[in-house]
């Protein structure tokens, strides 16, 4: 049954999920043109798209056929490498301040965009192998350590949206590994707890308020003492150490810390892009401009329009319905990446497709909401829209993934 | 919700499909009612504002803080003036042809520097600061027809008073590439000034001000069709005013005693707490050159120049101490009880024997026996070289240190050298000097391998004022907000205390006394005012001499230390120059000047 030909490729595959990533594709390839081809230096990064989505389908036919004990196989290995290369890309890329690629030739490659990959591998094997002990700090703490090699090294670099997606990778694993919801906020707390001290300058009250609904929860909940006094310990300890810890911090890296919870204050920047995004959703009415038509696209009036703000321009040229149309092929996307994971084969199975699913729910969540001025603007890009090869090859890899799962789901 | 950590809270099984939709549900939910909410709802607004037009962040530049001196004297301000932008995003390479020949400029470079893809697309690059009227009415004529440039009111920094203290102040230029990377995260941006060096760039965070932001429609043709509605503006805050130690009267008559002919420095400093009270670098240069972009012959003037305006000589400046270092050594000795202050050393027959050399004194005829005072007065090496002999390296090096030398002192103003004081660590770590005891003769009158700043000696002299307290330096005097409100004070900083008992300190004190009293120092006296100094010639193998002159007065309760510095000139040639600041500083401009800013020499002095 696994045996890799074309026809088999074809019986058991999703074919919604598999239909709704290649339309999402080729509408990314037309509105890059859209938003590109009146700039002399970016008009042909449609073709290179175009060329990418190439090797993307190569990439997803592979990630759809390979055995899970391939799979396995490779996941250690191709965590290793992705480490390596994050420290390479910091040691090395010190151009224009910011270091994410590695240069092979022409071809840019972000190694954060490998590391999503393997995280997700390297988790799936780990939970399945752990399955019966969730519940002990060794397992938990352990998990976290595999997601925060990656995300500190992609912190310094410094990309602070990409760091995240590996926090919710991990959430969607365990939560798929068997966690209920409310057990993951108590896991999260301690992150939520922070960015309300920072939020509301270190007020103890509003910081008081948060625990009383936090212990509220727990007592609902109920969970295991080692929790609730390690819970106690720590919300104790960054209540107490908050404050003198962001002291102590550099004014650039407050700055930085302020800018990313309230992209207003960098009016210029930041809070600018939003403006100008929302204004050219906003113009976008019912039907919007027509494709080729937008004001603010075509006098470039957007920043990014090409990659991160790329939804805006859909917002703008196709209007309410071709917007609401993409947002509802992406719910597809994310709604068969459900199914995958919920009536997968095995433990093992759901792992994977359960991490395929949150990282692509993350990126399509903040960067959406972003361009709404609904979430700070983190630079996260737009699974199968936003230019940029090696995160399409990325989202390919991972629909590829989900394909894979569901063919196997009657295996034995 | 049962879960790992509560399995038997229920009994019913576990959905985590069901659980994971109605959470995808809800987060889609959001984002399609808020696109709802934009494009169906208020989708009529914005096409009032967009279908035509569109928005510009126009930034409003915050006035830098102006710089002072003690008594309120304008060093630094703004004035009003026009500054040409073009956004590189909206302007058409004909454009950039027209407007490179309105304001002047290539019209390559100026294409090159547009075109340059690092740049943020939509946000105006100055491409010609502080613009004439002339050169503005001609752009703003033809403003309709060449979009994507637009004509400002900017503030512009001015050094009110030209040259003077140019290299205390510094000045502001555009940032540069790298800068701007660094600095970034704290809001600046391409084509913003920034301090580069001096005061306006250790105080840049008090001065700099925050810039506002106004968002104005603007047609599809990078007209501006006027404000906008509901889009609220941010005032920009202006920078914070800095006061400074010095007295601008005083720099400027300290300044003018050094005759534009010479390269030189002076210090003058309040002993009792470290206030600088005059920075002076020979010669200067005019600040307001590079605020507005340094013309290319300006630039090739001000580093072609014999003496190098650039230079900041009072805080890097390296000189040997020469005798100045007397003080040190005779302090050293003294402390160490290797001479008594009253014990007549062996006599100086115009050098002196060191196993088979014969190592010259200054003076050929030679001053015979004498106390310490008198060899002070006189600075008779062959004493010193004995004084030094007896010490030894690692004492002497260990008192140089203490008063300060061989390390920055500190001050507040910008970067420093730190000097040279050899000991025996540096001869074994260097590779091409190498230690002999007779290093030690010249290493005690100054020379050899020691380097020192103008800044370091007069912080040395200050010490001896203020009997043993060597302070960093600090040249601000105090911040106020915009509105005058007293937002920071400068404060006296110790680096650290001499290791002198009270009879050595009185011993040196009543020394220099005597070189101004009856030695190489005496045309620094004053008419009722007890000044005490030290003069040193330090040996320049490239040419002329240099002199040096440190002093202080009133002797007994020192109000004011100074030491000064002139490159490639007669022995004695700085005594005249630091008698002129401090008749300034007691006497003020009520006196008229007793001695010419630049008199003639008569006596050698060491």
């Amino acid at each position: 049954m696994n045996r890799p030909s074309l026809s088999a490729l074809f019986d058991g595959i999703d074919r919604p999920l598999l239909a709704a990533a290649l339309l999402l594709a080729v509408t990314g390839i037309i509105m890059i043109f859209s938003a590109t081809h009146s700039s002399e230096h970016l008009a042909s990064q449609y073709a290179m798209q175009t060329a990418w989505l190439g090797v993307g389908l190569a990439a997803l036919y592979l990630a759809a056929i390979l055995p899970p004990r391939v799979l396995q196989g490779i996941a250690i290995p191709a965590y290793a490498v992705a480490l390596l290369l994050l420290i390479v890309v910091l040691a090395t890329g010190v151009v224009k301040g910011s270091s994410r690629w590695i240069r092979l030739g022409p071809i840019g490659f972000q190694p954060s965009e490998l590391a999503k990959i393997a995280v997700i591998l390297v988790l799936a094997q780990f939970l399945e192998r752990n399955r019966r002990n969730l519940s002990k700090p060794r397992v938990l703490l352990t998990a976290f350590a595999i997601i925060a090699a990656p995300m500190l090294l992609i912190l310094k670099q410094p990309d602070l949206g990409t760091s995240l997606v590996f926090g919710a990778i991990l959430c969607g694993m365990l939560f798929w590994a068997g966690l209920s919801l409310i057990e993951l906020c108590l896991i999260v707390s301690p992150v939520v707890a922070i960015l309300i001290s920072i939020m509301s300058d270190f007020n103890w009250i509003v910081w008081a308020c948060f625990i009383a609904v936090l212990f509220g929860t727990l007592y609902l909940v109920r969970p295991p003492r080692w929790m609730i006094v390690s819970l106690f310990v720590i919300h104790i300890g960054v209540g107490v150490s908050a404050e003198p810890l962001w002291n102590s911090l550099h004014d650039y890296q407050r700055q930085r810390v302020v800018t990313f919870l309230d992209p207003e204050a960098d009016a210029l920047g930041a809070g600018y892009q939003v403006i100008q995004s929302q204004i050219a959703i906003g113009s976008g009415g019912l039907w919007g401009q027509g494709l080729l038509e937008g004001s603010q696209t075509q006098h470039s009036f957007l920043p990014e329009q090409h990659t991160d703000f790329i939804f805006a321009v859909v917002g703008e040229e196709l209007g309410f319905i071709g917007a609401l149309t993409l947002l509802g092929l992406y719910f597809l996307l994310v709604m068969r990446g459900i199914k995958v994971a919920a009536g997968a084969k095995s433990r093992y199975h759901a792992l994977i497709a359960g991490g395929c699913v949150s990282a692509l729910c993350f990126h399509i969540v903040m960067n959406i909401g972003m361009t709404l001025g609904l979430l700070p603007v983190a630079g996260v890009p737009l699974p199968f829209l936003s230019y940029g090869g090696s995160f399409l090859l990325t989202s390919m890899i991972l629909c590829g993934l989900l394909l894979n799962m569901w063919r196997r789901r009657f295996e034995y | 919700m049962p879960g790992v950590f509560s399995p038997n809270e229920s009994s019913s099984q576990r959905r985590p499909g069901q659980a994971a939709t109605a959470l995808a549900l809800i987060l889609f939910l959001v984002l399609a009612g808020r696109l709802y909410h934009f494009q169906v709802m208020r989708g009529e607004d914005f096409q009032a504002d967009s279908q035509r037009n569109s928005i510009r962040a126009i930034t409003l530049e915050a006035s830098r803080g102006m710089i002072l001196d003690r008594h309120g004297t304008v060093l630094a301000e703004n004035r009003i003036s026009y500054t040409i932008s073009a956004i590189p995003g909206e302007i058409s390479t004909g454009s950039i042809t027209s407007l490179a020949q309105l304001i002047g400029r290539d019209p390559y470079e100026l294409r090159e520097m547009l075109q340059d893809k690092t740049l943020t697309r939509y946000r105006p690059v100055p491409v010609h600061r502080d613009a004439s009227f002339e050169t503005v009415s001609p752009v703003e004529e033809h403003l309709h027809d060449l979009p994507g440039v637009t004509v400002n009111i900017e503030p512009m920094r001015e050094y009110s008073k030209g040259t003077l203290a140019s290299h205390l102040l510094g000045y502001v230029a555009e940032i540069n590439r790298d800068q701007l990377n660094e600095l970034k995260t704290y809001g600046y941006q391409t084509g913003d000034l920034i301090g580069k060096n001096g005061i306006e760039r250790a105080y840049e965070r008090f001065l700099r001000g925050r810039n506002g932001l106004r968002y104005v429609a603007v047609n599809a043709r990078g007209q501006t069709l006027g404000a906008l509605n509901g889009m609220s503006a941010m005032a920009p805050v202006p920078g914070q005013n800095v006061y400074l130690t010095i007295d601008a009267r005083l720099q400027e008559i300290a300044e003018q005693a050094i005759p534009d002919s010479l390269a030189g420095a002076l210090i003058a400093l309040d002993p009792n707490n470290g206030e600088v009270l005059a920075f002076v670098s020979k010669p200067g240069y005019d600040p307001n050159l590079f605020p507005t972009g340094i013309s290319r012959t300006d630039w090739e003037t001000i580093r072609n120049h014999p003496l190098k305006p650039l230079v900041n000589r009072a805080t890097d400046g390296l000189y040997p101490a020469a005798s100045t270092m007397k003080i040190i050594t005779a302090a050293a000795a003294l402390e160490e009880h290797e001479v008594g202050e009253t014990e007549v050393m062996a006599g100086c027959a115009g050098g002196y024997q060191f196993g088979n050399r014969w190592t010259k004194c200054w003076h050929k005829g030679g001053h015979g026996a004498m106390p310490l005072n008198v060899a002070f007065a006189q600075s008779c090496d062959v004493y010193f070289y004995q004084a030094g002999l007896r010490l030894g390296l690692e004492k002497w090096s260990r008192y140089a240190k203490a008063f300060g030398l061989g390390s920055p002192t500190g001050i507040d103003t910008d970067d420093e050298n730190g000097g040279l004081i050899p000991d025996m660590a540096y001869y074994a770590k260097s590779e091409s000097r190498s230690w002999s005891p007779g290093k030690m003769l010249n290493l005690a009158i100054g020379q050899g391998e020691v380097l020192v700043t103008p800044v370091q000696m007069a912080v040395v002299a200050a010490a001896v004022a203020n009997g043993g307290t060597v302070y960093s330096p600090h040249t601000l005097h105090h911040i106020t907000s915009p509105m005058g409100e007293v937002m920071g004070q400068g404060f006296p900083s110790v680096k650290q205390r001499l290791p002198l008992t009270s009879a050595t300190m009185a011993a040196i004190r009543r020394a220099m006394v005597s070189v101004v009293a009856h030695g190489t120092g005496a045309r620094a006296g004053l008419p009722g005012i007890q000044v005490a100094g030290k003069t040193g010639t330090a040996q320049n193998p490239h040419g002329e001499d240099h002199s040096w002159f440190v002093a202080y007065a009133p002797a007994s309760q020192p109000r004011i230390a100074v030491a000064a510095i002139l490159e490639n000139a007669p022995p004695g040639s700085t005594v005249p120059l630091v008698r002129r600041v401090l008749e300034q500083y007691f006497f003020g401009d009520s006196q008229p000047a007793a001695v010419s800013a630049y008199p003639t020499f008569s006596s050698p002095a060491q």
